[in-house]
């Protein structure tokens, strides 16, 4: 490589069109540029809008922390009721509540694949899997009855590690949907919720999860 | 009417989120061809890092100053998360194939066109190139040469001197030059043997 040549080549601010190497790369920069058209910002807007929400809520507690405290200063025997009271309720709070876990996106129109997943610390036999599918979204499959289900319990034993659910859905109308699955094992009722929204071009996807202590009591 | 960029500003810093949605709406194409570029391409993981970005410069903007440029300001808060990102990956969000994300959701490859299976080999070839480069010169040349950003602003940015500025986008272009001659030379290389050793089974 004549080193020279590319030395005097390069300038500060601009690549030159003097040198062949410089050129190429110059070239490519432009066609790169040219071919970068930004796909799916609505969906990129949705999901920030999601985390965002997040965040809100999660501030609006600490709010609610400070309120707390010159209560707890007025009275201590009333504070304590209070603490175990408001203790209770974030817990539950806190298990009722979803998390996003993943988002993506599919071709319109197009059926699409989900994975749930569930962790267990042993081997379990005789697990069910409730689905509850809203009305725009449907089982994708030949068998015109599993297309009818909004229902379906899906049974079968959970090894230890993490267990894969595979299933493939279809929306067949447009619009926002869910499909929640509830799942008892390991002491903990755990949900998941898949949320599919159909944008201009593009399906995205939501997946969220919570769990809470199953009460035995 | 529409509202001006100063006005989502005041709102956003106030803490209305929708207004800083609409705000970032303004610079969504740009931030995010910039994370797409510093991520290789891999268009989910650019969005999971600028959104988690996003976030952070959310909950700064209380303490945003309308005094200082918002473009700036927020360049600066992208670039700060890429580079932790960049320095230490595995604290932050697991690599994502091509082909199938976390949420199991499997995506379709479509039958690809000429054009298009072209205009992938040059996405390609851009990111990799990018991708050879050290944090500092990457960041640069994303700045300067995809961005088509002034070199004055992509040094604020990068809060250096705009003569670093300088220095790191002539390191980075001669580093990809270099890299474009040795793969040249690679595929010569490799063609010639390719010759050899036909001429060597036609006998």
């Amino acid at each position: 490589m004549n080193w020279k040549k590319v030395f005097k080549s390069l300038s500060f601010g601009k690549l030159e069109d003097n040198s062949a190497e410089f050129k190429e790369l110059n070239d490519l920069f432009r066609k790169y540029r040219s071919e970068n058209i930004e796909t799916d910002g609505d969906v990129f807007d949705a999901v920030l809008f999601e985390k965002l929400q997040k965040i809100k809520a999660v501030k609006a507690v600490k709010r609610e922390q400070k309120r707390f405290v010159p209560v707890l200063a007025f009275s201590i025997a009333a504070a304590l009721l209070i603490v175990f009271a408001v203790s209770f309720y974030k817990i539950d709070n806190k298990k009722d509540e979803m998390e996003l876990v993943s988002s993506s996106e599919v071709a319109k129109g197009e059926p699409v694949k989900i994975t749930i997943e569930f962790e267990s610390s042993e081997n379990i036999e005789n697990v069910e899997v409730h689905f509850s599918l809203d009305e725009g979204v449907r089982f994708y499959s030949e068998n015109e009855k599993i297309r009818d289900l909004n229902e379906y319990i899906r049974t079968g034993s959970f090894k230890k590690g993490i267990n894969e659910i595979p299933f493939v859905v279809s929306l067949v109308s447009e619009g926002e949907w869910s499909i929640n699955t509830e799942t008892k094992f390991g002491g903990f009722q755990h949900n998941r919720k898949i949320v599919l929204k159909t944008g201009q071009n593009k399906t995205a996807v939501y997946i969220y999860k919570s769990q809470k202590v199953l009460n035995n009591l | 009417m529409n509202i001006t960029e100063k006005e989502l500003i005041t709102l956003a810093s106030k803490g209305d989120k929708r207004a800083f949605c609409d705000l970032i709406s303004l610079h969504r194409s740009k931030l995010r061809s910039f994370a797409v570029s510093i991520c290789g391409g891999n268009i989910h993981l650019a969005d999971d890092i600028l959104q988690e970005a996003l976030i952070k410069a959310y909950i700064a903007m209380k303490n945003y100053e309308i005094r200082s440029s918002f473009t700036t300001w927020l360049w600066r808060i992208i670039k700060n998360e890429f580079i932790n990102y960049i320095r230490d990956p595995e604290t932050k969000i697991e690599m994502i194939s091509d082909s199938e994300d976390n949420t199991g959701v499997t995506l379709r490859s479509d039958e690809c066109s000429e054009s298009e299976m072209i205009r992938e080999d040059v996405k390609k070839e851009v990111h990799q190139l990018i991708n050879a480069l050290p944090v500092k010169l990457k960041m640069a040349i994303v700045l300067i040469d995809i961005q088509e950003m002034p070199y004055e602003e992509a040094a604020r940015i990068l809060e250096i001197s705009l003569t670093a500025m300088k220095s790191r986008v002539f390191k980075g272009r001669k580093r990809m030059a270099e890299i474009m001659n040795e793969k040249k030379e690679m595929k010569q290389l490799s063609s010639g043997n390719l010759r050899q050793n036909g001429v060597k089974g036609d006998r």
